[in-house]
């Protein structure tokens, strides 16, 4: 199989079956990201149909300077953004409604509720459900994708001091939500 | 070393602290300090990693649904894309020396030019839209304002700059509104004005939301 660059070079001339290579090499690592990024799977499938349709769109137009796994994860942070800043304004909208939020589980305790990890795992699930996007985001691209300071602020296009404070605010509302929960696993 | 805070203790959980040798000698010697990271550590071990897998298949699977979604073509290689690139460096070098750039960093920050570029790009494409948005309000209502080849060339220019930022969904917009002013230029058939104000309209709130929610950050830090 060839590589991406390759690919990507006939992909820009409008060859499907080099833009199918790319996909199908890169959708895991983007599926990853949007989890990462949006903490559920129906948004991360989003991100990766967006991702694509994206890409494949500005495709004649990318100038390869830096591959197309980064390329593809660029877009793909945008893409969880603008997923995360519209579920943040449908959750604003939808404050109250009981009917909000359909594919989440119950956050509410109740007799079927699983202990140990399973409870930890929804109490850290609600917990990055109050962060802010780009708290999120930014968190999410420390955490658990393990890029720089730098490299988050570059992608994010914000400041690295305000991209420290948005990861700073991230884990300190960790703390507080999950307080004592956490150390005494 | 003093006591360090609990913002010094994250950066050095993440190898990020710039004299981590320090940290780990405090800590060592420090009980409260020890305590103090051992719940940040109790923390962040707890969120853990818990992506669904995706099997071999997926990559399949999702090119099965993306595939009767995709347009017939990639969109074509600009030409003289170089002098689009080219006339972006122009802008950003004027921008740095009108002090747009320079004075919002501290002196020891290095420069990067694709950060300079992006923050050039998203602080200046709202008042771009804006710009091109009263154009387009003044020709819905029937009035003469003329379309410039400043306007059009400017459009080209962020469209470019937009698709390699990776924010391809203002870049879709620009290039929908690229298509309109050079309708309207060419007096080429008979542009969806309403749609396009409205569509240039909404874009130019989210930019400026964005650079709203920028600002938010830059004044906690």
């Amino acid at each position: 199989m060839e590589g991406d660059e390759a690919a990507l070079a006939r992909a820009r001339a409008g060859d499907r079956d080099a833009f199918r290579e790319l996909v199908e090499r890169h959708s895991r690592a983007v599926f990853r990201l949007g989890y990462r990024m949006t903490g559920n799977e129906p948004d991360a499938e989003e991100v990766v149909q967006e991702a694509f349709l994206h890409a494949w769109r500005w495709m004649g137009r990318f100038e390869s300077r830096s591959g197309f796994g980064t390329w593809i994860h660029r877009i793909a942070v945008n893409c969880s953004l603008d997923v995360l800043r519209k579920r943040q304004r449908r959750g604003e909208r939808e404050q109250g409604s009981e009917d909000g939020f359909d594919w989440l589980p119950s956050t509410a305790p109740g007799p079927e509720r699983l202990a140990g990890s399973t409870e930890l795992r929804e109490r850290v699930r609600e917990a990055l459900e109050e962060l802010s996007p780009l708290e999120r985001a930014a968190f999410g691209l420390r955490h658990f994708e393990g890029l720089r300071i730098d490299e988050i602020a570059r992608r994010l296009d914000r400041r690295e001091d305000a991209t420290k404070n948005c990861i700073f605010r991230a884990v300190q509302k960790l703390r507080r939500a999950l307080g004592e929960y956490a150390t005494s696993r | 070393m003093r006591h360090p805070g609990e913002e010094e203790l994250i950066l050095y959980y993440y190898g990020e602290h710039p004299a981590s040798h320090k940290v780990n000698a405090h800590l060592a010697a420090c009980g409260g300090c020890r305590e103090e990271y051992e719940g940040i550590v109790a923390t962040l071990a707890a969120v853990g990693d818990d992506v669904p897998e995706r099997g071999e298949g997926y990559g399949r699977e999702v090119w099965g649904r993306l595939v009767g979604r995709l347009a017939p073509s990639p969109q074509s290689p600009p030409r003289l894309w170089w002098v689009a690139w080219g006339a972006v460096a122009a802008m950003v070098v004027l921008a740095v020396m009108a002090g747009r750039v320079g004075p919002q960093r501290r002196p020891e920050e290095p420069v990067r030019w694709e950060e300079v570029q992006q923050r050039i790009l998203l602080s200046d494409v709202g008042e771009h839209l804006e710009r091109a948005e009263v154009v387009l309000a003044e020709a819905a209502n029937g009035g003469e304002e003329r379309v410039t080849d400043d306007l059009i060339e400017a459009n080209r220019l962020y469209r470019q700059a937009a698709v390699g930022a990776g924010e391809t969904s203002v870049a879709a917009v620009l290039e929908d509104l690229e298509r309109t002013l050079l309708e309207m230029s060419h007096n080429d058939g008979t542009p969806e004005l309403d749609e396009m104000v409205f569509k240039v309209r909404a874009t130019a709130t989210q930019v400026r939301a964005r650079e709203l929610e920028a600002g938010r950050d830059k004044g906690r830090s």
